[in-house]
């Protein structure tokens, strides 16, 4: 059964190209290559999204399915929003209002009485 | 009977009290009357009403600052001045004095904001027969910014211009708008004003000839085999579609704009000159000068990523240039490309391929097994 593996928030940076995104992967790395990673992106703060934060972000969702875990995104700003529509990469995602969501919807598939507990799965900010 | 006409463009409506925006009536800084709709300026085709009603002197006093757009709006049959936006309601004072002085009997002196569908005649009757030296006309929403002058009352003219066509020195009855009118505030106005067009609300007619029952295309379009193309939509003069493109939903593409494989555009417009990447998904949306403005999120963003949008080189030799340049860097890309794939293809074959004797469930726990990419994709909890 499904224990307290911590689900891990990432906030993203204003801007979100090569050289950034780059930076930023190398940032969450650690935790796209725990055993079955929990992970969840702001995207409240970014303002510019390209191409390169775009195949960062499918970069690491494939990292993340290949361990078994999931990447959740949260928050997401207008550009942000956008971008991902005009590249079709919003339907690869699971979106939430905020991180707190995104972070409560890892214990979506618990039975309602475990989900209800305090103490579970508190979401760390990285 | 001489009736002229000045049109006054660049300068933005004065809002009420409270209703400001900074950026209403334009689309990255170019009013959105020089934009074009189904092929043509606004501009144009409020001077082609006018001079179909018999109003051949016609004068721009235009305010805003130069622009691509801009350059596309101007016309050699109508007399242009430029000036600052803050000279343009004094250059409209002095333009009218002129007309008047050359003989003019009414001037229509309108600021093109709005489009409005205009009887002309009605109008210039409804002038005459009032009896008044100035008409305004109003729509139901409030004031249109157009005004029947008489030529013959100076003060009353200049005190009307003075006061941006919103104030009259003596109070006369207002010709009330019957017609299509769109008043041309946001890039969302923009595409409605296409869209009512595509519904034969307007008089608009695409600029292009219609292919097919609610496809238009204008000459020049290269459009690739195998791109769909759904009625009503509009593709402009020497735009370029790559193959496997969608244009659907009454999206209009303007001229000398370059849709790339695979990518969709559903009710959107295009302003001329811009550039579409790969497998994209335009939706509700207006796109020109490196801006997106997405209808439905209610915002504007601008895309520095030239794979994604862009906009193209506004001379006819840039371009060609700019196509020769990126066909030069295609070759040695793809041949870089091509070796990386074959080294990569190489590693590949060279690693060894050994299953494992038998089933250990602790080793299988520790190591979380490595799956293709297209796997990758699947949720494990189905669409949590």
């Amino acid at each position: 059964m499904e224990t307290s593996r911590p689900v891990v928030v990432k906030r993203m940076p204003e801007k979100l190209n090569q050289r950034e995104s780059r930076k930023f992967f190398q940032d969450v790395q650690p935790f796209l290559t725990a055993d079955r990673p929990q992970l969840v992106f702001d995207l409240a703060q970014v303002k510019q999204l390209d191409a390169a934060g775009i195949e960062m972000l499918l970069q690491c969702v494939s990292e993340v399915m290949k361990r078994d875990g999931d990447l959740k995104l949260a928050s997401l700003s207008k550009q942000a929003e956008i971008v991902l529509e005009l590249t079709r990469t919003d339907r690869l995602f699971e979106i939430y209002e905020n991180a707190t969501e995104a972070a409560r919807s890892f214990s979506g598939f618990l039975p309602n009485a475990m989900r209800s507990m305090p103490s579970y799965q508190q979401p760390i900010a990285a | 009977m001489d009736v002229r006409a000045i049109l006054i463009t660049g300068v933005p409506a004065e809002l009420d009290a409270g209703a400001g925006s900074e950026s209403i009536e334009t689309f990255s800084g170019t009013p959105l009357v020089f934009l074009p709709v189904l092929g043509k300026p606004v501009l144009h085709r409020v001077i082609e009403r006018l001079q179909r009603n018999g109003i051949e002197a016609i004068t721009i006093i235009n305010g805003a600052e130069e622009s691509p757009f801009l350059t596309d709006a101007r016309r050699s049959e109508v007399k242009w001045k430029d000036f600052d936006a803050s000279d343009v309601w004094r250059a409209a004072q002095e333009e009218f004095s002129d007309s008047a002085q050359a003989g003019a009997e009414i001037v229509i002196a309108m600021r093109v904001g709005a489009y409005a569908e205009l009887d002309v005649d009605a109008l210039l009757q409804f002038h005459l027969d009032q009896h008044s030296h100035i008409t305004l006309v109003e729509a139901e929403d409030g004031p249109l910014d157009i005004a029947v002058l008489s030529g013959s009352r100076r003060n009353d003219a200049t005190f009307l211009l003075r006061n941006k066509l919103r104030k009259l020195r003596v109070s006369s009855p207002a010709f009330p708008m019957i017609g299509y009118c769109n008043r041309l505030r946001s890039a969302a106005d923009l595409r409605q004003l296409a869209l009512d067009s595509f519904a034969l609300r307007t008089t608009i007619q695409p600029d292009g000839e219609q292919v097919r029952p609610g496809v238009w295309v204008a000459p020049k379009a290269r459009i690739a085999r195998g791109v769909r193309l759904v009625a009503p939509c509009f593709v402009g003069a020497y735009t370029r579609i790559r193959g496997g493109a969608l244009i659907t939903r009454g999206s209009t593409i303007e001229h000398h704009c370059v849709i790339d494989g695979g990518s969709v555009v559903e009710n959107s417009t295009m302003l001329p000159l811009s550039y579409l990447g790969k497998g994209l998904d335009l939706m509700h949306s207006v796109v020109g000068s490196k801006k997106l403005e997405s209808l439905s999120h209610a915002a504007q963003v601008e895309i520095e990523d030239s794979s994604l949008i862009s906009m193209l080189p506004a001379t006819s030799g840039l371009r060609t240039l700019s196509h020769a340049a990126s066909l030069l860097a295609f070759v040695p890309r793809q041949i870089v490309r091509h070796a990386a794939s074959t080294k990569v293809r190489k590693s590949r074959a060279e690693e060894p391929q050994s299953a494992p004797a038998s089933f250990d469930p602790a080793v299988a726990c520790e190591v979380a097994p490595e799956r293709p990419t297209a796997v990758a994709g699947m949720r494990r909890y189905g669409n949590q």
